[in-house]
């Protein structure tokens, strides 16, 4: 049984099962969902079958770097990402067969592929900027799983729509990366009155999403409306991302928006758990948790005027998740 | 009801008795910081 089969056998066993929601500090709550879904089915065995699948991809598009690809698949900074996509894959599959969509099966195996190569090659090229692990030539293999990503969306829905949707998408991530990349070492650009641009980190990501909406023939209206709520979703995660890794950027030279004017108060060289806590005030933590409820209830309400019960699902885990994890003292 | 709108409802109604509870404590807001005490938010 291939990933595309273990998916449907998932999504058939999900309709009549008693699902547990449950937060773990050992697996994300996403993966304890699906782990939850049946006995018979695991989230480590959706990762193997997933990664059997990935590999013929690799070999087949781009053999000739199989080596340097095993290398970067084997670092943490990476199999983080391809441990990720393969349960976020799983819930596209479900809401792919939720919706009734016309693709066959070649076509969501593919559609899979594409989503692996936009995450892993943007990944690339942030990893290349962000850990100074490499040198330039991750570039341009980052370039090269693009180019695979956009390739297959134009295979799986071909018609000229499908490239304004990548080069619409392709856009918004260039402004938000422009801007946070010409401001290293400096002050953070980004403010907490227009946070929502954060949110576009994550545009290829829209472009998978806006082109099932649209084979599902959702009016104008709502495909805005929907890819909004994901906007603000992304938004929150990148935030929480932020928090994770606030020392790592600061090191690196970014100051997030959590840590504005670190750098003007405490200088480069001060860069400690102290100081870094210090520096996360009050103000700046009702704000990181207002925002996140304000962006969390808005998609709430978009997906329930739309009738979309699996985003609905998915966006009630993730907003879970977060309400989990905060404290008062 | 369709099983996955129950489902989502079911999380919902979780997320709206936590964020009553949040609401309702006075205190300051606390968020873990550093790799030992990771905020579990992924996938």
């Amino acid at each position: 049984m291939d990933f595309v089969d273990y998916c449907t056998l998932a999504y058939k066993k999900l309709l009549d099962s008693d699902v547990k929601i449950e937060v773990s500090d050992k697996s994300s709550i996403f993966e304890s969902f699906f782990n939850s879904i049946s006995l018979n089915l695991s989230a480590n065995e959706l990762r193997k079958r997933y990664r059997e699948g990935i590999y013929k991809t690799i070999d087949k598009e781009l053999g000739q770097y199989k080596q340097e690809v095993e290398m970067l698949r084997s670092l943490k900074e990476v199999k983080f990402y391809e441990n990720s996509i393969s349960v976020y894959s799983s819930f596209i599959i479900f809401w792919i067969l939720e919706n009734n969509l016309k693709l066959n099966k070649e076509e969501i195996k593919a559609f899979t592929e594409a989503i692996y190569s936009g995450t892993i090659g943007y990944r690339l090229l942030d990893l290349h900027q962000d850990h100074n692990l490499f040198g330039g030539e991750i570039i341009i293999l980052g370039y090269r799983f693009i180019n695979l990503y956009e390739e297959l969306l134009m295979k799986i829905f071909p018609g000229g729509n499908t490239f304004k949707t990548i080069k619409k998408n392709a856009a918004k991530y260039c402004e938000v990366e422009y801007v946070e990349k010409s401001n290293r070492w400096k002050q953070c650009p980004f403010n907490w009155e227009k946070v929502e641009i954060l949110g576009n980190k994550a545009a290829p990501l829209f472009t998978i999403f806006e082109l099932i909406f649209k084979r599902k023939k959702m009016s104008t209206t709502q495909v805005k409306d929907l890819l909004e709520a994901f906007r603000g979703l992304a938004v929150c995660t990148q935030l929480n991302d932020d928090l994770n890794d606030v020392e790592e950027d600061l090191l690196n030279g970014f100051e997030t928006l959590i840590m504005k004017g670190f750098y003007a108060k405490y200088g480069k060289e001060n860069i400690t758990i102290e100081t870094i806590s210090e520096h996360l005030d009050q103000e700046t933590s009702m704000q990181f948790y207002n925002t996140q409820v304000r962006l969390y209830n808005n998609a709430r309400s978009i997906f329930m005027k739309y009738n979309q019960d699996l985003l609905l699902l998915l966006m009630e885990l993730q907003y879970y998740q977060f309400n989990n994890n905060i404290t008062i003292e | 009801m369709k099983k996955t709108k129950e489902l989502a409802t079911k999380v919902q109604k979780k997320n709206k008795s936590l964020q009553n509870k949040i609401q309702k404590k006075k205190g300051d807001l606390k968020f873990k910081i550093g790799d030992q005490n990771r905020l579990n938010i992924y996938w």
